[in-house]
């Protein structure tokens, strides 16, 4: 379930802290289930040992995960995600460029808006 | 165990193969060695394991000098390009060879690792392929039970699925127990995943050394397009490594990315302001040219 992109200017350790917390946010990893340990992420991804310790260091510390003595390592019972600045930044600038290209193809604001809740009542089910 | 090359040159024949090489591995650290053929990764290996006497400097392993010292060879696992063992031996026989020569080796470690490889011990070596020769090597170092792995390029002429059952291998060994490696290549490729520092080596000279995730951090390629065409300021800017120009897109190359970088850029009202990918390649051929600190 975990995928590193070693070419990304992200690094690998923040790739897997991100992968975790997507995870929860998509329901993958619920509170309370195990994640693999640090000796069968970093074999599987074949990614050095210390990378996946870093991230789990730093998952621990921001408490979305926590690691149990001699039992393995827990999505934190009390995990809430909270969508990050970043991510917003990110989906602002996909938004722009959109708004830019429709702009360019003579689209009206109001023809955009429409796409845009057309899109909503078709994948229904993620509308909140 | 604690790596310091100090002040270190060697000639070969009239040849200076490293000039003033000073380099520090942390114990736990897996070290990448870069370079193209030819630049003295190879010979820096073999001085790093005692092999070659360095002509000035010293290699100090775990505090003492490694040149002429069995005790401090005794904890190095050296894994070299070609290996030169015995091609007649069968491997019961370079085990017991091995146990003679190295007073931590453990043919119960042998047997443990080749659960997963399952070469056979009446085999010959030269009856190997190169993939298992290397693997057969790489078992051999790692039930020395070292505490510095070296291994010159362990990857070159593995097929892809070989390649990773070595570095799987490596991973493991460096989780269980906090054992230092240096490992060289020309593929960075092979290097970037399980690495957390990399040098670049480059005619003898140590022209950069970096941990991965900084470089990520901090150095860009931003694309960027100016009306009244680019500001010739940019240039001189100290978070800018290179500007390149193709036709009326600028590329820059930063060497301390941040946000605010980023807002100062919008100040100067560029048509296109976005970062495209640079790959680590690219990072490294910027940073051995540009003189990247």
């Amino acid at each position: 379930m975990f995928q590193v992109d070693v070419r990304s200017s992200t690094p690998i350790y923040v790739q897997i802290k991100d992968q975790v917390k997507e995870g929860v946010i998509k329901g993958i990893f619920q509170p309370g289930d195990k994640l693999p340990s640090v000796r069968e992420l970093s074999t599987t991804l074949t990614i050095n040992p210390n990378t996946v310790s870093k991230a789990y260091q730093e998952l621990e510390r921001e408490k979305a995960i926590e690691t149990l003595r001699g039992r393995g390592t827990f999505i934190a019972k009390s995990y809430r995600p909270a969508p990050d600045k970043e991510r917003l930044q990110v989906v602002a600038g996909m938004l722009r460029k959109v708004v830019v290209e429709a702009h360019y193809l003579g689209l009206a604001k109001e023809e955009v808006e429409q796409m845009v809740d057309d899109l909503y009542a078709e994948l229904g089910g993620i509308a909140r | 165990m604690k790596v310091e090359i100090k002040d270190l040159n060697k000639r070969l024949g009239n040849k200076e193969v490293l000039k003033e090489i000073n380099l520090c591995l942390e114990p736990g650290q897996i070290f990448g060695l870069v370079g193209e053929n030819g630049a003295g990764k190879t010979t820096l290996i073999k001085c790093a394991t005692g092999i070659y006497k360095p002509d000035r400097g010293a290699v100090y392993i775990g505090g003492s000098n490694v040149y002429d010292n069995p005790v401090v060879k005794g904890k190095i696992g050296y894994v070299a390009e070609e290996n030169q063992y015995f091609s007649s031996y069968r491997i019961e026989e370079l085990l017991s060879f091995y146990a003679l020569a190295y007073p931590h080796f453990s043919p119960e470690r042998f047997r443990e690792l080749n659960r997963l490889f399952q070469l056979t011990e009446r085999t010959r070596v030269r009856e190997l392929s190169k993939g298992m020769q290397m693997r057969l090597a790489l078992m051999l170092a790692l039930s020395q039970r070292p505490q510095l792995l070296v291994l010159d390029e362990p990857t070159s002429g593995l097929d892809p699925l070989a390649k990773r059952e070595v570095l799987r291998l490596l991973v493991q060994e460096v989780e269980s127990r906090a054992l230092t490696v240096l490992i060289s290549s020309h593929h960075l490729g092979d290097l970037e995943r399980i690495c957390d520092t990399i040098g670049v080596i480059s005619r003898g000279e140590m022209r950069a050394v970096h941990t991965l995730t900084e470089m990520k951090v901090n150095m860009r390629k931003l694309q960027l397009v100016f009306p009244q065409g680019f500001p010739a300021e940019l240039a001189s800017w100290p978070e800018v490594l290179a500007v390149e120009t193709v036709g009326r897109v600028n590329y820059i190359v930063t060497k301390q990315y941040s946000e605010e970088l980023l807002g100062r850029l919008r100040q100067l009202k560029p048509l296109v302001l976005e970062e495209v990918s640079l790959g680590l390649e690219d990072m490294f051929i910027y940073a051995a040219k540009e003189g990247y600190r």
